[in-house]
């Protein structure tokens, strides 16, 4: 490959002024050996048409802004070489099952109001309050046990990936169930009962369907796959210890 | 924690399609090819032969081999039903509650069906 | 709080956006082979109940080109069943073990198959020599 190459990017476009439908655009984006995809959508927006819109902030992968579908995969554009993306043409989409609010700009909100829902951060034991300059002591083995939940960036890609999420929009959804996970899982913690409400409900654990897409396309390596399905092995366990026992301290 | 949650009667048809789902993994490969390899290819005549009657009669004659016969029959009818009727949502065909009932009651009619025949199986 | 106006395409068709997408309703229609198969047993249960008659009717049936042609494909969705069913599995149990010392996915999905071959051989051997 020499640099001066060349690639067509054909994206999908959607404006709020012209609603009725979205349309696609191609543009010839030249390249070097060292161009991610999302250079490729800033040299579109500086040099060949600048209202083309996207969101993008850190350029490395650890942002979680610029996901897109790209050849119908979810992806961070800045996570993706254009060499390897060679001959192209590349189809760019905005991120399934969200809405869009114009090009490849998603509207996150309902996102944003599930993460709360889950209970997504520490509830530490009372007298660890009690006292706030005592460090929470913890093993390698008792980090290992959430740390790969830790790593979510909310790029929201697993829930492109996820068709469960695009047909019953009241999921929960990967990235907000794998925090759960990941919140439970930690020795620090004691906020677990007051998270299952969430996890026992239709759009807690059980409407997944174990598609598994969404492990698949993590950037991150979170698995929220193992932990939306393992909270089902936890939610059928406690359903049946409340049929047998009713009243039970949860 | 704006969301209201309502606890979901999912884990119980959840529990009745993984335990038809484990068994299925387990032994379904080897018993289809019982009916469908090894019974057909074995010589077989009138009164002898892998699936003569007195012969299968005789295996079912005890009460494990035949609670063992329905719950096999009926845990796979959970299995199926619970899938068939998530399939039918992927698909697009929302059945709503009258094909949720129609499916784990097929379940549910197959179990009692089952449950029922192998008490009424004649001692060999 | 207003939202903005938005555009969001439907779900017609979605299992044509990627293959995995596909494979999933593979795994997922090999249910319906497996529920046909349990009728065939039901069925079959029905008629050794009935008598030696509808016994050998249904044997008939069983074993007719057109049976063993439907179990083959109920074999083939049976196997798929497995495979899926076992490569899945890890993600669904409780971890086993302390941490930092919890079994691998290998581990379980490999007890899975051992499991799943001493069952499959004492069943056979129980289904030709039993009797």
């Amino acid at each position: 490959m020499t640099d001066g190459d060349a690639i067509r990017l054909d994206v999908l476009r959607w404006h709020p002024d012209r609603p009725a439908a979205p349309w696609w655009q191609s543009y010839e984006v030249p390249y070097r050996a060292d161009s991610t995809l999302l250079e490729a959508l800033q040299t579109i927006k500086d040099a060949l048409d600048g209202t083309l819109t996207f969101r993008w902030s850190c350029r490395m992968a650890i942002c979680g802004s610029c996901g897109c579908m790209v050849n119908g995969r979810p992806e961070l554009s800045c996570h993706l070489l254009l060499r390897d993306l060679a001959p192209g043409p590349v189809r760019l989409e905005p991120l399934a099952h969200f809405p869009v609010i114009r090009d490849l700009v998603i509207d996150q909100q309902d996102f944003l109001e599930k993460l709360p829902a889950v209970g997504a951060y520490l509830v530490p034991a009372a007298d660890a309050e009690a006292a706030p300059d005592t460090p929470s002591r913890q093993t390698p083995a008792q980090m290992a046990e959430y740390y790969q939940y830790a790593q979510c960036i909310n790029c929201l890609l697993c829930y492109s990936a996820c068709p469960q999420y695009g047909l019953k929009p009241d999921f929960l959804g990967p990235a907000a169930l794998a925090l759960m996970a990941r919140h439970d899982a930690d020795s620090r913690d004691t906020g677990g009962s007051a998270r299952k409400a969430a996890r026992d409900a239709e759009s807690g654990v059980w409407d997944c369907t174990l598609v598994g897409h969404c492990t698949e396309v993590c950037p991150q390596g979170v698995d929220p796959a193992r932990a939306i399905n393992r909270n089902k092995t936890a939610s059928a366990r406690d359903y049946v210890f409340d049929l047998l026992m009713p009243g039970r301290r949860r | 924690m704006s969301i209201r949650f309502r606890r979901s009667h999912e884990p119980l048809f959840w529990l009745l399609f993984g335990a038809g789902g484990l068994v299925a993994a387990l032994v379904l490969p080897a018993v289809v090819v019982f009916t469908g390899l090894i019974a057909p290819l074995t010589p077989h005549s009138a009164d002898a032969g892998l699936l003569d009657y007195a012969r299968v009669l005789t295996l079912f004659a005890s009460p494990g081999a035949r609670a063992a016969c329905a719950g096999f029959i009926a845990l796979l009818a959970w299995h199926a039903a619970h899938r068939i009727l998530h399939l039918c949502h992927d698909l697009g065909v929302h059945g709503g509650a009258g094909l949720k009932w129609s499916c784990y009651g097929s379940a549910a009619a197959v179990s009692l069906l089952a449950g029922g025949l192998v008490v009424l199986l004649p001692s060999p | 709080m207003t939202r903005p106006a938005t555009w969001q395409r439907d779900m017609r068709g979605w299992w044509r956006r990627d293959p995995a997408f596909r494979r999933y309703l593979l795994r997922e229609a090999t249910s319906v082979a497996i529920g046909g198969y349990a009728l065939m047993l039901l069925a079959g249960l029905g008629c050794l109940a009935a008598g030696p008659a509808p016994w050998q009717s249904w044997q008939g049936l069983v074993m007719s080109p057109i049976g063993l042609l439907l179990q083959a494909l109920v074999f083939a969705a049976a196997v798929i069943h497995s495979v899926s069913w076992f490569r899945l599995m890890p993600l669904t149990v409780p971890p086993v073990g302390r941490p930092g010392r919890r079994l691998g996915d290998t581990a379980i999905s490999s007890a899975a198959w051992v499991a799943s071959a001493v069952c499959s051989l004492a069943l056979l051997g129980w289904l030709v020599y039993g009797a």
